[in-house]
């Protein structure tokens, strides 16, 4: 028998930066440095003629060859317009991230001599349900097995609970990470790791303060010039701006001024950034991402969460102090800076070598009981559910950990419960009685998944054949909302049974699993036959299409 | 909230409209990449976010017939409008032209150039400006109400400023009117930083709305109350939205600022100016309509300050931003001259520092001889107190020693003498310290540390310091220590805005200096930091050595990187870096070989052997094919060099026939028996290494002209006969044909073919004609009469 369990990477593909972790056999999780020797890898693409070239040498690339270069593309994933053009091929972002991936598996490969086949990659808490399934797909388009996606403040949260398991207690993670905000509440506890609340924006990160000094730069260069051409008009003034801007705010955030250069059409203006005038010009996104962090709190209050013990701040934009700062001020508590570049890939590897350690968990009490487990990832309700004895997982748990050389306690700790809630609300468009068009919730954000609702739905005439299911996604708690608050993710078509009649009741059910994914099943109930239910969305690379991406990602060695 | 229109977002003519779908589909995709790639620009990221997420919709309208034709008249319309709403523009630079009193024609077309209007247009508009005064005047009230009062004197001014009487203005105005003016007592509010107002400002644009006020749907009027209000309801409406489009994103930045903003009166009034601020644009493009000359009259001057003063600014505050603004576009501004203020420049007090010199103390003795050696010795010591200059004492108080060693009773004199001595000696190491010490921190304070150290070296040369040599020792230590914290704050600027070798170079140097400086490891840090973008830097310079072959520069630019370096990317250069040195053996090689070679001048064949012995050492040498470039090259010489030999040798020849011929001119040979002229060399010397057909034989006479004619032709037989058949016979260097001009078509083998008389050069009077197929390689010699 093969004494090595199944290696499971945690993959952090961040806006800005990316990182892959692992656990060693010491069951500690470490990032992989990249080629570069580098533990994070900007997650910028360089089509360089027919080479892909991925991280810093992409980055700096950005100032001599901006048309070629493509950065945040996290930003634009599950949106179904956006196209990057290079050559003849036309690229959509779940390809360029996962070029991405690639870069970090590839040089990882290279770095342990182990070839990387399954991971769990991140995404934000605030993502929905199109986001993540792009995530998902740059993955597989990567290559990968695609274990699972998770949160990346619940990835946080698991990588600090990792560190000190006797403590229970319920903390709330501020991560401002380079393009996205989350803020979370969980509560993190022996056995489990629980997400109670989640709010943010995926619009809003660390680029936003970049953009903000970018901003500032050219009405200076202006001022100075006495031009009053818009610079970024030039691709190659835009890029070098925007990699100053960056340089200038991470000095900021440990001098309390800067000098930054402007270099436009052969003219050059120098000016110091001060640290007073950055927040000055910064003060409003920080004020919005107290305000998530507000809102969110009221909704745990809701919950009847009504405290946390600590906050802890995630992802590299925290290192700015003003960030701390104002925490401090609005919650009267000291934020703890945890890890901000690397406890989101670690959180994920740990999250990995759990689910690995169940796999073998399952695979050996299966042996031993001759009983075939049909749902592996609940391996701690089967015991609760009395569907395997604790007999059978201890035993099995002991001869893993004879095996494999980890404790017992930590194989045992592969029972970690990791719970999540939605962030969106997830409803349908439906008719209500005054005939007004609106969108009905079956699923409102901050509650527990997996979940599974159903509601009825009535035909409208008399051997109706289809009926068209908009699925809208939305922020509000409200189950009747206007259809102008929702975005539509979705459609789907129930392909009825012929000869049913009008006003017949059809049960649609909306399965939302812990991945955030969505399933709908419907039954008609004159026969109670299952309908035919076809999901179809636009927003996520599919089909052919998302064939071709994967055949042009197998020949593909990135640099 | 009203869509961009789009045909003229898609930037389609709409006049006729275009309707072929492909075209369209075409322009749909090009500015979805566009827009894609602005989907992260700072300052366009949001619109572009819009536009994309509105493709679906753009597709929709303009693939669908009725709804497109619809779209161009829409497009249409929005071109007419626009025109229309130049008018206000052009009339507000036309109130500006006419402050003087008149446009001039000159004028007149400049303004029709900038609106792109016929210069009638423009004289219409100049007809209607002049009924419209009292219009202005309610604009000025109207954007002076904004601050919630007018003064007296503001009511004063306007009235003067539009020649109307005061009751005239009051009669309009609709506020209160204070009797002082009471800016002077509030002071300088806060100002919005102009990032921050154009953010906001592209942010409304998005969504149609002329300020924060109009967003929250409040007038400008309300109380700071009732905008917080609307902020957090604003807020939470747009929370409730599941929405993160475009749209959303800009209003939540909105409702963002308005927090900030809506905070305190200070911050609202910030912004309020900041309101005003945003007409000031306008007035910038008026003061460029104002400056087309590139000078600004005093005329203009006083009507752009007056408009200037119209948006709230005082006088001063005017003519500043208007100076300020043309300093800047490099345009001269006419004004009466100002009055020159005094400048005063206060004298540095120079500082003197005076030593005091403890006198010593006398001591009387009853003896006379001790009386007369006190006394001496006091008489030393005095004229040593008066003594200013150090040295001097100390030759004095030396003299007395020396004097005085071998003399009985004075032992004790001495001793004080020395004592004395001493202490000068002392003071003045002291003070020579001090001085150095003060210059030294001079030069510390203005950043000469250089020189300061140098300072500090000579001071330690001089006279051994003694007990303040370890001091000054230490002032170097520090003052290195400075030069090493100074170069590296240098270098941590350069990290920033420098160039890469630049930054490179900086890091090199800084660690080649300091071997043991303080911010050694961060230095290490920044190189490490730095290995990515050096890389691409060196990819880049490698590229172009690579074009221009210098393999030199290309090979330690590698170097550079590799000593650096230890990483993939050193991998990599190391592989072209090997490539680089293979290149770089072989040019030596190359140029070895062409040493040696050169050794032998005009020994071709020699030359030649030295490359063919290479070639045949080393066959599949990289370099095989420039060897054999060489070899041809020196066979070419060698040919020439043959030629060269038979001319002479021909020339010898020629002068051996005794009269007949002769080189009148250059390369021709003049026959004195028939006058004809001869080429002095044919074919097989002009043209060595060609097949001279009969075709080639005619071009080339045809084409020749030598020794100043061009009048060359072909033989006849009989001509060259006369040269070569019957003595003194015509040089010859070898035996060979001439083609004649004679020729003839014969039929033979089932085909045409050309044949051609010829005449061979053997000297023989013993001869005949021969004929030849024209198709064969002979020679030519020219001639002509």
């Amino acid at each position: 028998m093969d004494k090595n369990i199944k290696r499971i990477y945690g993959i952090d593909l961040g806006t800005t930066y990316s990182s892959i972790a692992y656990v060693d056999e010491y069951g500690k999780a470490v990032i992989i440095p990249n080629a570069e020797n580098e533990r994070v890898t900007p997650s910028v693409v360089f089509f360089d003629d027919n080479n892909i070239v991925v991280g810093e040498v992409a980055k700096e690339s950005a100032k001599l060859y901006p048309n070629e270069v493509v950065s945040f593309i996290k930003r634009s994933m599950g949106e179904p317009n956006f196209i990057f053009e290079y050559g003849s091929e036309q690229y959509r972002p779940e390809e360029i991230s996962s070029y991405v991936l690639k870069k970090l598996a590839q040089d990882a490969q290279q770095h342990l001599g182990d070839k990387i086949t399954d991971v769990v990659i991140t995404c934000p808490a605030y993502f929905g349900i199109n986001e993540r399934e792009a995530t998902r797909k740059a993955g597989e388009i990567a290559g990968f097995n695609v274990r699972q996606i998770i949160n990346e403040p619940t990835a946080a949260a698991i990588a600090y609970g990792s560190l000190d398991t006797s403590n229970e207690k319920t903390v709330l993670v501020y991560d401002l990470g380079g393009g996205t905000f989350d803020v979370t509440m969980i509560d993190i506890r022996r056995d489990s790791v629980e997400v109670i609340c989640t709010g943010g924006d995926h619009n809003l990160g660390g680029k936003d303060w970049d953009d903000r000094i970018v901003g500032y730069l050219v009405e200076k260069f202006q001022e100075e010039t006495g031009s009053d051409e818009d610079i970024l008009d030039d691709p190659d003034t835009w890029q070098d701006l925007q990699l100053s801007a960056e340089k200038a705010k991470k000095i900021l955030s440990h001098r309390p001024k800067t000098p930054v250069s402007i270099t436009h059409g052969g003219q050059r203006v120098k000016l110091i950034l001060e640290r007073e005038k950055f927040e000055e010009l910064t003060e409003d996104l920080l004020e919005r991402t107290v305000d998530f962090t507000r809102e969110m709190i009221q909704s745990a209050r809701d919950k009847e969460f009504n405290g946390f013990d600590e906050i802890i701040l995630v992802g590299g934009a925290t290192r700015m102090p003003q960030v701390a700062e104002r925490i401090e001020k609005e919650f009267n508590m000291t934020p703890k800076v945890f890890d901000p570049d690397e406890a989101v890939a670690k959180g994920a590897a740990i999250y990995g070598w759990k689910l690995a350690l169940n796999d073998d968990l399952v695979r050996r009490i299966s042996e031993k009981t001759n009983k075939k487990i049909e749902h592996p990832e609940n391996l701690s309700e089967m015991i609760e559910k009395s569907e395997i004895s604790a007999e059978d997982f201890k035993t099995a748990a002991q001869e893993l950990a004879n095996d494999t050389g980890y404790t017992l306690p930590s194989v045992e700790n592969a029972m970690l419960r990791v719970k999540n809630v939605t962030s969106k609300s997830f409803g349908v468009v439906a008719h209500n009685p005054t005939d007004e068009e609106i969108v009905f919730n079956l699923v409102i954000r901050n509650t527990a998944v997996p979940v599974n609702v159903e509601k009825k739905f009535f035909t409208a005439v008399e051997n109706q054949k289809t009926v068209l299911i908009r699925i809208m996604e939305s922020e509000t708690s409200d189950i009747e909302i206007p259809i102008e608050q929702a975005t539509e993710i979705k459609t789907a078509i129930l392909h009825l049974p012929p000869n049913l009649p009008a006003d017949l009741p059809i049960e649609i059910t909306f399965d939302l699993n812990d991945e955030g994914q969505l399933h709908i099943t419907a039954v008609e109930t004159s026969e109670s036959r299952q309908v035919q239910v076809v999901v179809d969305t636009a927003s996520v690379i599919s089909g052919e299409e998302l064939e071709k991406a994967k055949e042009r990602s197998q020949s593909l060695v990135v640099h | 909230m009203e869509r961009e229109n789009f045909y003229l977002l898609l930037e389609l003519p709409c006049d006729p409209p275009e309707t072929d779908p492909d075209v369209i589909e075409k322009a749909i995709t090009k500015k979805q990449t566009e827009w894609s790639r602005l989907r992260n620009h700072p300052t366009k990221g949001l619109h572009a976010q819009k536009y994309i997420n509105m493709i679906p919709e753009i597709r929709r309208v303009m693939t669908d017939d009725a709804l497109r034709a619809k779209e161009a008249e829409a497009a249409r319309e929005i071109l007419a409008k626009d025109k229309e709403n130049k008018y206000p523009e052009i009339d507000r630079h036309i109130d500006i032209l006419m402050g003087k009193g008149h446009v001039t024609q000159e004028e007149k077309s400049k303004l029709a150039r900038v609106h792109s209007l016929d210069e009638s247009e423009i004289q219409n508009r100049i007809n209607a400006r002049k009924n419209v005064k009292y219009h202005r005047i309610d604009q000025q009230i109207t954007l002076r109400i904004a601050k919630g009062y007018l003064t007296e004197s503001e009511i004063g001014k306007i009235a003067k400023r539009n020649s109307v009487k005061v009751e005239e203005v009051r009669k309009r105005v609709r506020c209160p009117i204070l009797k002082t003016e009471k800016e002077d007592e509030v002071p300088q509010p806060r100002q919005i930083d102009r990032s921050i107002e154009k953010t906001i400002r592209d942010n409304l644009k998005l969504l149609n709305k002329s300020s924060l006020y109009d967003f929250l749907g409040l007038p400008e009027s309300a109380d700071l109350k009732s905008m917080q209000d609307a902020a957090s309801r604003k807020k939470k409406e747009l929370a409730s939205s599941g929405k993160k489009d475009a749209v959303a994103t800009a209003a939540s930045t909105l409702a963002g600022h308005c927090v900030t903003i809506f905070k305190s009166e200070q911050s609202r009034i910030a912004y309020d100016i900041s309101l005003a601020r945003t007409k000031l644009s306008e007035l910038d493009s008026d003061i460029d309509i104002a400056g087309i000359n590139g000078r600004l009259r005093p005329e203009y001057f006083e009507t752009l300050v007056g408009k200037a003063m119209d948006f709230g600014m005082e006088r001063s505050e005017a003519e500043k931003y208007i100076k300020d603004y043309c300093r800047r576009k490099k345009w001269t501004v006419e004004t009466a001259p100002d009055k020159r203020r005094k400048l005063f420049i206060g004298a540095a007090a120079a500082a003197c520092v005076l030593i005091v010199v403890a006198s010593a103390g006398a001591y009387f003795y009853i003896s006379h001889q001790h009386r007369m050696r006190e006394t001496e010795f006091n008489e030393l010591m005095q004229q040593v107190n008066e003594e200013r200059d150090a040295r001097a004492k100390i030759t004095m108080l030396q003299g007395f020693i020396e004097n005085h060693t071998s003399g009985d009773g004075y032992s004790r004199y001495i001793d004080r003498a020395r004592a004395r001595l001493d202490e000068i000696r002392t003071n003045m190491a002291e003070e020579n310290y001090k001085n150095m010490a003060a210059a030294v921190d001079k030069l510390a304070e203005k950043g000469n540390f250089r020189e300061a150290i140098t300072e500090c070296r000579q001071y330690l040369q001089k006279d051994p310091p003694g007990r303040y040599a370890k001091k000054a020792e230490s002032m170097i230590t520090e003052l290195d220590r400075q030069i090493e914290s100074r170069d590296f704050e240098e270098l941590k600027n350069l990290m920033i805005q420098g160039a890469t070798p630049e930054k490179i170079d900086a890091i090199t140097s800084y660690l080649e200096k300091y071997p043991d400086g303080a911010h050694r490891e961060k230095v290490e840090k920044m190189l490490s930091e730095i290995s990515g973008e050096y890389f691409v830097y060196v990819k880049n310079q490698l590229d172009s050595c690579e074009a221009d072959g210098k393999w030199q520069q290309c090979a330690s630019l590698c170097e550079n990187y590799i000593n650096r370096y230890d990483n993939s990317y050193a991998d990599k250069l190391k592989i072209r870096l090997e490539k680089y040195r293979e290149k770089i053996k072989q040019n030596k090689i190359m140029a070895a070989l062409q040493r040696k070679a050169n050794d032998f001048g005009t020994d071709y064949d020699s030359a030649i052997q030295v490359y063919e012995d290479y070639l045949s050492a080393y066959p599949k040498s990289e370099i095989a094919g420039r060897v054999e470039k060489k070899i041809k090259e020196l066979e070419k010489k060698k040919k020439q060099k043959a030629i060269e030999a038979s001319k002479t040798q021909f020339r010898k020849l020629l002068e051996q026939t005794g009269q007949r011929y002769s080189e009148k001119s250059e390369g021709v040979v003049t026959d004195s028996k028939t006058g004809l002229m001869w080429q002095l060399l044919d074919t097989t010397l002009t043209k060595p290494d060609e097949c001279i057909t009969y075709e080639k034989a005619r071009q080339y006479v045809e084409n020749l002209s030598a020794g100043g004619f061009n009048d060359w032709r072909l033989p006849k037989a009989e001509e060259l006969a006369g040269i070569y058949k019957s003595p003194p016979y015509f040089p010859a260097l070898e035996n060979k044909w001439y083609w004649t001009v004679e020729s003839y078509s014969s039929y033979s083998d089932g085909q045409w073919q050309k044949i051609v008389d010829t005449v061979s050069s053997e000297h023989s009077t013993n001869w005949e004609v021969e004929r030849r197929d024209s198709r064969q390689c002979g020679a030519v010699r020219a001639v002509r009469k």
